[in-house]
């Protein structure tokens, strides 16, 4: 069973090292306090629930942005590098380089995934400031090629790539409604373009969805999500005892049938416990994030901004 | 009236080392030791070097760098705010001049190996300490010059005559400056030397002065050519001695034996850090008492409880000053932010937690009562004869709404059972020696010093049947005496604590901290404490292994029905009869504080042996619900101090312990034939 | 700058062949699952082992797949015997050569790189393999040996000043005990970076990784200035060299000298990325890299093998770099 006075200190060292001091004592204690000590299975679900959270996975703002900043720099950067490198024999003229490496990164626009109003404005914007690029590399998805508001300088004379920037990538649905909707049009207009999708975090189904059903030249992610991540799946790296992974599958599929009744563990079965400063995704379990408005007494723990 | 204070979000014991503190901080947080500002130990004007050796936290850091030159300056300049005086004259009155140094820089490790002698490394590290000290000091020399005419005036010269010590110095270095220059890139060759000589081949270095010649010659070249420093002592003040080599030390203490005035040596290190008490030549120790003297700083506090107390409660008044949470904080302001609830036989507090739950089939008395009947059963328990009897003993010694003076009844029985007394009379006894105290519980008796004695293991055992891990140890007063006159683990344990109450409130502002945030943060400093073990090697998980033991150990007794000793915490045995390796692990866990030599050791009443007596740090007691101050210590013998301390022998530990219990438990008391003694002939 | 990013870095997995062939490979072993597939799946013409005798690994349990090398004599004369035996193999400046740094002890790593470019080697690729996962998470422990010292690395060493700010760049492993040992080393160095693996190879490595270094059960040091906590994805040496870079840089804008100490506690290719950068920017100037000395080392406790990384240490580049500097 599980320590809870241990799982108490984790926590409460996780806040204060990398949760950005969220998840205090008093702010757990009201979550929990939607939950049983003792439920009709005679099963402890503050306990389960506390378990859960220990090993949440919450990446606060500095984290986001070293993200930002090494997708940047591992996805973009480097290829481009070696590209123009070994373009010119293997160059190690660090001049010449530097040059080629200005020009290919001018030609290279950036994008979010999503509508203007959704997180992924956000996103862009710590991109954009981490790495030191300037503003018009960062164009409206109106004005790209194939949209009503076309601009020829995001189109085929100045620009070879595009990449599209997202948080995670959790099923790839939402991806693929997207990618329908707006590479489609860019693909068709500038068929020659580098069209990319980079998701910081990706779940391993989502990636090969993605690669499978979208239009995108290029599918990567910086860190990913395999199966293990979920919850309870079979080889979940959070559980040992396949009985209290049952218990606490239970508990939060309960809840989550009245939190979140189309996807109760999670958006597309999601089961993940990853959180962000910016917002939770709906790929984890609700009972992290749901605020249910009929449910006022419901204090989730890393509350999630639903998109308007 | 001042407002009272309180904590709001931000921890103001968040940093704790000396080393974490810049020189202003260290001025305005300095508390001088009640009655000694420091000077009466560190002497900083007396000749004899001094070796500081503490702990982590024990002070000794701050001690030096508090008498080094760039805090004398801040002193200087504090008190002189007009700037009428000049720098010169107020080291002159100081007397003397700190050159601190903290040998961590010299990377000394380095200096081993890569196909040299150790001879060539010795002769290097002696020339690279000379370089190195001779740097520093000139820096200050600078940094004087600067402010002073008179040293200005002296500059040229000086710098002549310093070059002189040096082999084949260039000729025009006239400043200060420019011999500082020379003197680096000595150095810096050294150093570049050193990280080539894999590649290079070889190690070319010239030695260009001997052992001594700019340690010693330069401050009396400066007394000779200026007279401010006529009277003035150069304190050589080498911090981190430990983390020389055996040789380099030997060197070191060459220079120690051999000094000259004006100069001297104050040496600070941990407990561990004196690896040799050689010098070269002729390979002669240096004494204790001629050539250098030790200050102990863990022991300073020890020795004095009274002056612990009063530089406790400075230091950590002065760290809330400093944070901000208020001026001129009193001793009472202090005691007021902490949740101290009132833990006698009669308190409120203890009176509410147990209240009836005491009454249970769970309770004390119902399971007293069930090793009265299974002692009957067996024919152990004189004076029981029937359930009447029974009945008539539990009813003796209830005592409605004091469940703590029914434990102090219950253990005056099992005391009495454990001397086959006849339980019955003995039961009556106790119920009229309790009316008795009630009636007039100040006054001194039996009973009295019972309830005194064993109060504080009786309300342990009362509310760990609470299920509840509490230490009861709250409040300023607790913590200064767990804190074994270690200042360290006082402000960690504050800090723990407050890290806790800060996580655990309900609102941003604290103004009392309550007991369990104190639990929490209690529990947090224990196991800090352990980790602060360095260097141990393969001692280390002895030492761990033993600690542990001894809190198993002490835990039983604390819990049991019929403690060996009262508020045990300590132990005592034959330390000679201990074979060497685990003598030497004796002294690791005491030079890593996890045990504290107590200071009078005594004499075995069996063997009139010397015996040697410790304690548990009571730091660490929270981790095993122990007492947080001693009275008791159990007499070990060295074969099962032996057993302790090996790892090795799980086993034997587990029938020691079991032994050890069952001395404690009623009805048998240890008494039981089938139980092998591991000490017994066959 | 980011001019590491310059250099040349390729990953695989088992699952595809080898993007690379070589002369010669070579492979320290540690009995781990990864660095034997890595082994079998290469394609070199000579391959062989080096075996560290402080793994004391029992004669029975080295592997009898190929010609071992002893690396006896301690880290440096060891790499010394080692690049000599290559230099028997043929001409080293002009073989394609790959080490595989996986199983191999991290003095060692940086030693090596060292001595390859004093011998004249123009480039060679270091290899890595990722493990699947390792077991028991924030509680695993490499416990080693004793710690009986913290030393700079030979040849890896700085010069010293007196006065000058010193800081102390710290990139926390799995090993607690490791880590308090440098801490206590350097304990009077006041001005501390740590560096944190993030990117990581699994995302809850990162967390556990801080939870390790702040350990549930000993106490946060001071809430720290933000700046103070900074990352680089631990199995990538070039991200690792740049960070320390920048770090350095910094530092150097508010004290134009500082003394740095690097300890590389974490992957092997933290070592790698702190001793390219003390190649690059560095050698015998004010940094050093220290590193604890144990009595014995225990290898990981790590199951499976994920991405494989060959980086392309080159030592041309490496020279254009310092140039500029």
């Amino acid at each position: 069973m599980f320590d809870e006075d241990y799982l108490r200190r984790k926590i409460k060292r996780l806040s204060e090292t990398v949760w950005e001091d969220r998840a205090v004592r008093a702010e757990v204690d009201d979550w929990l306090a939607s939950f049983s000590v003792k439920n009709i299975n005679d099963v402890n679900e503050q306990v389960h629930m506390l378990h859960l959270l220990s090993n949440f996975l919450y990446f606060g703002i500095r984290e986001v942005r070293e993200l930002l900043r090494a997708l940047f720099q591992t996805l973009c950067q480097r290829p481009l590098v070696a590209e123009i490198r070994r373009r010119n024999g293997d160059t190690i003229d660090i001049d010449l380089i530097e040059q080629e490496l200005a020009m290919a990164v001018s030609r290279s626009r950036f994008l979010a995934v999503g509508n203007p109003s959704e997180s992924g404005q956000h996103l862009l914007y710590y991109f954009r400031q981490e790495n030191n690029l300037r503003a018009e590399y960062f164009p409206n998805q109106f004005e790209l090629p194939g949209f009503p508001g076309e601009d020829p300088a995001h189109g085929p004379a100045s620009v070879d790539r595009y990449i599209f920037i997202d948080d995670l990538c959790g099923s790839g649905q939402q991806i693929e409604t997207f990618a329908d909707r707006v590479i489609r049009p860019l693909a068709k207009r500038h068929p020659k373009a580098e069209i990319s999708y980079f998701p910081v975090f990706a779940t391993t189904a989502g990636l090969d969805y993605t690669k499978s059903n979208t239009k995108f030249t290029e599918v990567k992610c910086l860190m990913e999500l395999d199966a293990s991540f979920k919850c309870f799946s079979e080889n979940s790296r959070f559980y040992d005892d396949a009985a209290l992974k049952a218990e606490a599958e239970e508990i939060c599929r309960r809840y989550g049938s009245v939190l979140y009744a189309r996807h109760p563990l999670g958006y597309r079965n999601g089961q993940l416990a990853i959180g962000f400063n910016h917002n939770t995704p709906d790929n984890t379990l609700p009972v992290f994030w749901a605020e249910p408005p009929a449910m006022p007494n419901w204090s989730p723990i890393f509350r999630r901004y639903v998109k308007v | 009236m001042t407002d009272r204070i309180h904590l709001g979000k931000v921890n103001p014991f968040a940093v704790t080392a000396a080393v974490d503190l810049s020189d202003e901080q260290i001025l305005k947080l300095w508390v001088s030791v009640s009655g000694d500002h420091g000077h009466a130990s560190f002497r900083p004007k007396s000749p004899m070097p001094i070796f500081l050796l503490g702990g982590k936290g024990s002070g000794k850091t701050h001690l030096m760098r508090y008498h080094s030159f760039a805090l004398q300056r801040l002193r200087h300049e504090e008190a002189d705010r007009a700037g009428k005086k000049e720098a010169v004259e107020c080291l002159a009155k100081d007397g003397y001049l700190g050159i601190y140094v903290l040998l961590g820089n010299l990377n000394a490790e380095r200096f081993q190996d890569r196909n040299q002698t150790p001879e060539v490394w010795k002769a290097i590290f002696a020339y690279y300490l000379e370089l190195w000290l001779a740097q520093e000091l000139l820096h200050i020399l600078s940094a004087l010059c600067a402010d002073d005419e008179g040293i200005r005036k002296a500059e040229p010269e000086v710098c002549s005559a310093i070059l002189g010590l040096v082999d084949a110095a260039p000729p025009d270095l006239d400043s200060l400056a420019k011999c500082l220059d020379w003197l680096a890139h000595l150095q810096a060759q050294i150093d570049r030397a050193i990280n080539n000589v894999l590649f290079e081949g070889r190690l070319d270095i010239h030695v260009r002065t001997t052992p001594g010649q700019l340690i010693f010659g330069i401050p009396k070249i400066l007394r000779r050519r200026i007279p401010r420093f006529r009277d003035m002592m150069f304190l050589y003040q080498l911090d981190e001695f430990e983390l020389l080599s055996e040789h380099q030390q030997q060197h070191v203490n060459t220079l120690v034996r051999k000094r000259s005035l004006p100069s001297t040596f104050r040496i600070g290190g941990r407990l561990w850090s004196i690896k040799t008490l050689k010098t070269d030549g002729d390979g002669e120790e240096n004494k204790e008492g001629s050539e250098f003297e030790t200050l102990y700083l863990d022991r300073r506090f020890r020795h004095s409880k009274v002056k612990w107390n009063s530089f406790a409660y400075k230091i950590v008044q002065r760290r809330m000053e400093v944070a901000g949470l208020g001026k001129n904080i009193e001793k009472k302001d202090i005691d007021g932010l902490f949740e101290t609830p009132l833990l006698s036989w009669d308190s409120p507090f203890v009176r509410e937690r147990v209240g009836d739950r005491s009454r249970g089939s769970n309770g004390h008395m119902a399971r007293f009562k069930n090793k009265l009947v299974g002692g009957a059963k067996a024919g152990v328990a004189a004076g029981v004869n029937s359930d009447a009897t029974v009945a008539r003993i539990v009813s003796h010694l209830s005592v409605d709404g004091y469940a703590l003076l029914e434990k102090v009844n219950i253990l005056l029985l099992y005391q009495a059972w454990y001397r086959n007394e006849d339980l019955l009379k003995r039961a009556s006894q106790i119920a009229d020696e309790c009316r008795a105290f009630r009636a007039r519980p100040k006054k001194q008796g039996r009973y009295q010093r019972a309830v005194q004695h064993y109060g504080s293991d009786m309300l342990a055992q009362l509310f760990r049947e609470e299920r509840k891990k509490q230490s009861l140890h709250y409040g300023m007063k607790s913590f200064i005496r767990m804190s074994e006159g270690l200042p360290r683990s006082l402000l960690t344990l504050i800090k723990q604590v407050f890290d806790w109450a800060i996580y655990n409130a309900a609102t941003d502002r604290i103004d009392v901290v309550p007991i369990r945030d104190q639990d929490l943060g209690l529990l947090d400093s224990a196991d800090w404490l352990l980790t602060t073990m360095r260097k141990s090697g393969e001692h280390e998980v002895a030492i761990r292994t033993a600690i542990e033991r001894l809190g198993t150990m002490f835990e039983t007794n604390r819990f049991a029905d019929k403690p060996i000793e009262c508020s045990l915490l300590g132990f005592s045995t034959r330390e000679r009869d201990l074979r060497p390796v685990t003598q030497e692990r004796l002294r690791l866990a005491e030079q890593h504080s996890f045990l504290i030599r107590v200071a009078r050791g005594g004499v075995d009443r069996n063997t009139r042996q010397r015996v040697a007596k410790f304690q548990l740090n009571a730091l660490l007691s929270p981790k095993w619900s122990l007492p947080a101050a001693r009275r008791g210590i159990v007499p070990l013998k060295p074969e099962e101090v032996e057993i302790i301390f090996d790892p090795a022998r799980e086993h034997d530990f587990v029938t020691l312990h079991r032994n050890w219990s069952d001395r404690m438990t009623a009805p048998h008391f240890g008494r039981r034939q089938s139980q092998p003694d591991l000490f017994s002939s066959p | 700058m980011k001019y590491f990013d310059y250099f040349y870095r390729d990953e695989f997995t088992l699952a595809v062949p080898c993007p690379k062939q070589w002369d010669v490979f070579l492979s320290a072993w540690d009995g781990s699952e990864r660095v034997q597939s890595v082994f079998g799946h290469v394609q070199a013409g000579i391959k062989q082992w080096i075996v560290h005798p402080e793994y004391r690994i029992a004669a029975d349990r080295l592997p009898d797949n190929a010609p071992l090398l002893h690396a006896g004599g301690g880290e440096a004369a060891s790499m010394i015997a080692v690049v000599a035996h290559l230099q028997s193999l043929g001409d080293i400046t002009a073989m394609r050569l790959c080490v595989d740094i996986t199983g191999m002890l991290r003095p060692q790593i940086a030693i090596l790189t060292r001595l390859l470019k004093h011998r004249g080697v123009e480039e060679f690729d270091a290899l890595y393999s990722q493990p699947k996962n390792y077991t028991h998470r924030e509680r695993t422990r490499f416990s080693s040996g004793e710690v009986s010292d913290v030393r700079e690395v030979t040849g890896f060493e700085g010069v010293n000043s007196q006065g000058v700010e010193q800081i102390l760049i710290v990139a926390p492993g799995f090993d607690e005990v490791m880590l308090r040992e440098v801490f206590s080393h350097k304990a009077a160095v006041r001005n501390q970076y740590q560096l944190f693996g993030l990117p990581s190879l699994q995302a809850d490595m990162y967390q556990q990784n801080i939870l390790q270094a702040y350990g549930i059960d000993t106490p946060t040091p001071a809430k720290e200035a933000a700046y103070r906590k900074r990352f680089a994805s631990a199995s990538d040496p070039f991200a690792v060299a740049n960070e320390i870079s920048a770090i350095v840089t910094e530092v150097r804008q508010r004290h134009k000298r500082a003394r740095f100490y690097v300890a590389p506690l974490g992957p092997k290719p933290q070592m790698l990325g702190s001793a390219l950068y003390y190649l690059t920017e560095t050698a015998d100037a004010a940094l050093s890299i220290i590193y604890p000395v144990v009595s014995a080392h225990a290898s990981g406790t790590s199951t499976g093998t994920s991405r494989i990384s060959i980086n392309t240490i080159d030592f041309r580049l490496v020279d254009a770099l310092s140039g500029r500097h």
